[in-house]
């Protein structure tokens, strides 16, 4: 499988049928349980990464879990042939592709470094409470679930004038925010708002204006340099237990 | 022995190269939609009856935040 490989259209097509579910490794204490339930690698813990198909109960196996699609399937295509086989063998049941939630990330500081990390932009739901945010998020279904512009964007909430501090926003204005995820997803820079009267189709015709002109390079090797160098340091909510990673980041660090 | 560390090691850095690998990311390319929650995943999973494709990889590599 190739970088490109969650881009490729087969593959994206296949996985409509799924809820795809990504988590970011030892940000959440009952995510780390759940994922160290799923697979652990020899050492007997958790590690970086973790890949599996489940039914929807979360709990029934498809499919050998493992750390990548590679532990249970031979290249993309076999990939996408067991993909559309559960999906065959699941049914269509009518609730699949009516009223979804919106696709979140845990809060922004994840939301930010998740965009980052992708390379695309984070939309922001801001409100002033728990209940505003939610009528928002479901006003904003169309800007994730549209195949325009569905999967260009991460998602993220916001319900205190605090959580906006990343992106210099001293003021906290209930409605839709587009910010660009600075180069390590520690800032954010707000390109585009709309109001809590925002029109979904016309914030929809936007987006794609937006993610379409939206331009990140990033070199891998470059970008571990000058992290390093500049004293980024990302803190885990959890500490990280994959020992290979442990000992490549203390080599790397000079530790 | 080699074998086993081969075989353990060529999905893993298969996946981080898939995530990691130097790349202009930013088109309009189709992508898949994730769920970046335990608990959004999970309960839209169970109103939709819908298998689960689950993924789960780390936003830093040796600490850096910005790179899967």
């Amino acid at each position: 499988m190739d970088s490109s490989y969650w881009s490729k259209e087969n593959v994206v097509k296949a996985t409509r049928d799924f809820v795809c579910i990504r988590l970011a490794t030892y940000e959440d204490t009952e995510e780390v349980k759940f994922l160290a339930n799923v697979y652990r690698g020899r050492s007997g813990q958790l590690e970086n990464t973790v890949f599996a198909l489940l039914d929807s109960d979360g709990k029934k196996r498809l499919a050998r879990s493992g750390r990548s699609p590679d532990f249970a399937f031979r290249g993309d295509r076999q990939f996408v042939s067991g993909l559309e086989q559960i999906a065959r063998e699941k049914g269509s049941p009518k609730k699949r592709f009516s009223d979804p939630a919106l696709p979140l990330v845990k809060n922004v500081d994840l939301g930010l470094n998740v965009a980052s990390c992708d390379g695309i932009q984070m939309i922001l739901v801001v409100g002033e409470d728990e209940a505003r945010v939610r009528e928002l998020s479901q006003k904003a279904l169309p800007l994730a679930w549209n195949d325009q512009v569905g999967g260009q964007f991460v998602f993220a909430t916001a319900t205190k004038v605090g959580e906006l501090r990343p992106l210099g926003l001293k003021k906290l204005e209930n409605g839709i925010y587009v910010v660009n995820p600075g180069q390590f997803g520690m800032s954010g820079q707000v390109v585009a708002s709309w109001g809590e009267d925002f029109d979904a189709g016309e914030v929809t015709k936007r987006l794609a204006e937006l993610c379409g002109s939206y331009q990140v390079n990033k070199n891998y090797q470059q970008h571990i340099q000058t992290g390093i160098g500049l004293g980024i340091e990302w803190k885990t909510e959890t500490p990280v237990t994959d020992q290979q990673s442990l000992r490549a980041t203390e080599r790397a660090r000079g530790r | 022995m080699k074998n086993m560390k081969s075989n353990t090691l060529i999905p893993v850095l298969s996946l981080l190269v898939l995530l990691t690998g130097d790349a202009v990311w930013s088109d309009d390319r189709p992508r898949v939609i994730w769920y970046g929650t335990l608990e959004g995943g999970l309960a839209e999973a169970k109103r939709s009856d819908r298998p689960i494709l689950l993924i789960s990889a780390a936003p830093h590599c040796h600490s850096v935040s910005g790179i899967w």
